[in-house]
């Protein structure tokens, strides 16, 4: 309606915001309704509580889902992420284990040979480590060696990444790793929509899913659309997000570093440049399509991850726009990643070893050759 | 083995799984062709000799890591009596595997989870090619349950497999696991 006035008063050349300005003066409330909010994300909610609901919903509705890891049961979850399951499922579906992952992760792929749906917890994916010969081995590739006969249904998820001044061996960000395994899917939520329709999703589906959470991100808040608080709601594998349009310069992000492209953009902006930003929600498969089309939309790219530089998620990027979309580029890709050096545990060191929102800005302008310097270094 | 269960208990094993996928209800016909790599063979000649599978019979691998099948066995285990079906779930390996630190943790549950798993371990003195007194402290592998019942069964004796096997079923649905050893 605002949209008809507005046309309608630049034929007539009257500014439009005199004219909508007249127009709120006058009230609109119909008879008889209580003062209320009508926006359609009015509300708000956490990526913890996302992914209990998440969880809660799917064990609701399929009996043969179940959740398996360190402290998910009486601990009420390592990071809170399963409160309130073991009083509601029981023991026999929500399983505190041992501190044994090898072993853990072995009878869970093994119950998802039969037919069930575990869910296994890492408390971070650093402990994966232990199990890994299991998520790639007996999960990953069982149904291309058995020709389609053992089908795997299970997700491994958990905090992934670095966390804060937690130190080097607590802080990897695998999704490089198992980004590059065929027989997996890897999930990398960001908002709480993606957490809730991601995880839905990763449970729902017949093959192994890695899922790759964020601490840092656990008690963040966001809006969640109505839909999205539907308990059949769930998001599509293997679709990127464009979380803000833009011309000039494209920035591919995913977790906690969406946010940081996102307040990337916004210093752009104010600087003239237009960025757009692709949240990939999918290591795994890897939204080639959506990353193209914008890259040959801007001619320019910044990738951004946590992880180590070489053999990431961006090196992947970069081969693929290199591969298909080479005559569009304007400029070098620009990788942001971590620091090629174990985390160190000295807050001003980890600062510096993880990237921060400037050295995005710093990436973006180089590529659009608004900085002296080609440097690689940030 | 086949003679003491059913169909309905699982069976899963390291890379010499060519006979068991055969008591299974494999055809060697499908055994040969996957060994060609043809697509008549039962992985339809993507897995090869060491990844047979007839999952509608319980037969569920083929694993070509040393150790792997035993958490997984017991997961089956698990899966059953999630299921509540009155049935067992037998994990092969050798004397090689038992040394694998997976196999205790997967132990370790099934005990305090009473699942109906029951270990096998196939003796024949030999890891890959290291003997046996050069590869483990204590060569009675029944015994390394420790707090799992062991049984030491002669395994060149058909009939004392039989009887063998028939007692741990009904010990395993009964009791939880059971740690046993067929030299």
């Amino acid at each position: 309606m605002w949209g008809i006035i507005r046309q309608r008063v630049a034929c007539r050349s009257i500014p439009a915001s005199i004219l909508e300005q007249s127009l709120q003066r006058i009230p609109i409330r119909p008879v008889g309704y209580a003062l209320r909010n009508y926006s359609s994300t009015a509300k708000e909610m956490t990526v913890r509580d996302a992914l209990n609901s998440a969880l809660d919903e799917e064990m609701s509705a399929d009996p043969k889902v179940f959740l398996m890891g360190e402290e998910v049961g009486e601990y009420q979850g390592a990071y809170k992420i399963s409160k309130g399951l073991l009083e509601k499922y029981g023991p026999d579906r929500v399983i505190d284990t041992p501190i044994t992952e090898a072993g853990f992760t072995g009878i869970g792929v093994g119950a998802a040979y039969y037919g069930l749906k575990p869910v296994v917890e890492f408390m971070t994916f650093n402990f994966s480590m232990q199990a890994i010969d299991h998520i790639i081995n007996s999960a990953a590739k069982s149904n291309y060696m058995s020709a389609g006969q053992i089908s795997v249904p299970i997700v491994f998820r958990g905090p992934n990444g670095a966390a804060a001044g937690v130190g080097a061996q607590h802080s990897q960000c695998y999704a490089a790793w198992f980004g590059s395994c065929p027989g997996l899917k890897v999930l990398t939520p960001y908002s709480s929509e993606d957490a809730r329709g991601l995880l839905k999703a990763a449970i729902r589906d017949p093959d192994p899913v890695v899922f790759l959470e964020n601490e840092l991100l656990y008690g963040e808040s966001f809006p969640v659309s109505a839909e999205a608080l539907d308990s059949s709601f769930s998001l599509p594998i293997g679709k990127a997000k464009i979380e803000r349009e833009g011309k000039d310069v494209t920035i591919t992000a995913f977790s906690k570093m969406v946010g940081y492209a996102l307040q990337a953009a916004e210093i752009l902006a104010n600087e003239g440049i237009s960025a757009e930003v692709i949240n990939l929600r999918s290591i795994r498969p890897l939204d080639r399509l959506t990353i193209n089309a914008s890259v040959r939309k801007t001619n320019r790219l910044v990738t951004v991850e946590e992880g180590f530089p070489q053999h990431g998620v961006g090196a992947e990027i970069c081969a693929s726009i290199l591969e298909e979309s080479f005559e569009y580029l304007d400029a070098p890709v620009e990788r942001i990643a971590g620091a090629d050096v174990p985390m160190p545990y000295a807050a001003n060191l980890e600062r510096m070893a993880v990237p921060q929102v400037e050295d995005i800005v710093r990436a973006a302008k180089r590529t659009c050759y608004r900085s002296g310097s080609m440097a690689a270094t940030a | 083995m086949e003679a003491a269960i059913t169909r309905k208990d699982n069976i899963i094993t390291a890379y010499r799984d060519h006979c068991l996928y055969l008591g299974r209800g494999g055809t060697l016909l499908e055994t040969f062709a996957e060994l060609m790599g043809r697509k008549d063979g039962c992985s339809k000649g993507k897995g090869g000799s060491m990844h047979f599978y007839k999952k509608e019979n319980g037969f569920y691998g083929g694993h070509g890591i040393v150790g792997a099948q035993v958490p997984l066995g017991c997961g089956l285990a698990f899966a059953q009596k999630y299921s509540k079906e009155d049935n067992v779930s037998f994990a092969l390996y050798g004397d090689g595997a038992a040394n694998q630190g997976q196999l205790f943790e997967a132990l370790n549950m099934a005990a305090l989870w009473d699942l109906p798993a029951i270990l096998v371990c196939e003796n024949n003195h030999y890891g890959m090619g290291t003997a046996e007194w050069r590869a483990a402290k204590s060569p009675a592998y029944y015994k390394r349950g420790d707090y799992v019942p062991g049984l030491k069964v002669d395994g060149m004796d058909a009939l004392a497999v039989k009887q063998a096997c028939k007692f741990a079923k009904e010990h395993a649905l009964k009791n939880g696991p059971i740690v046993s050893t067929f030299i």
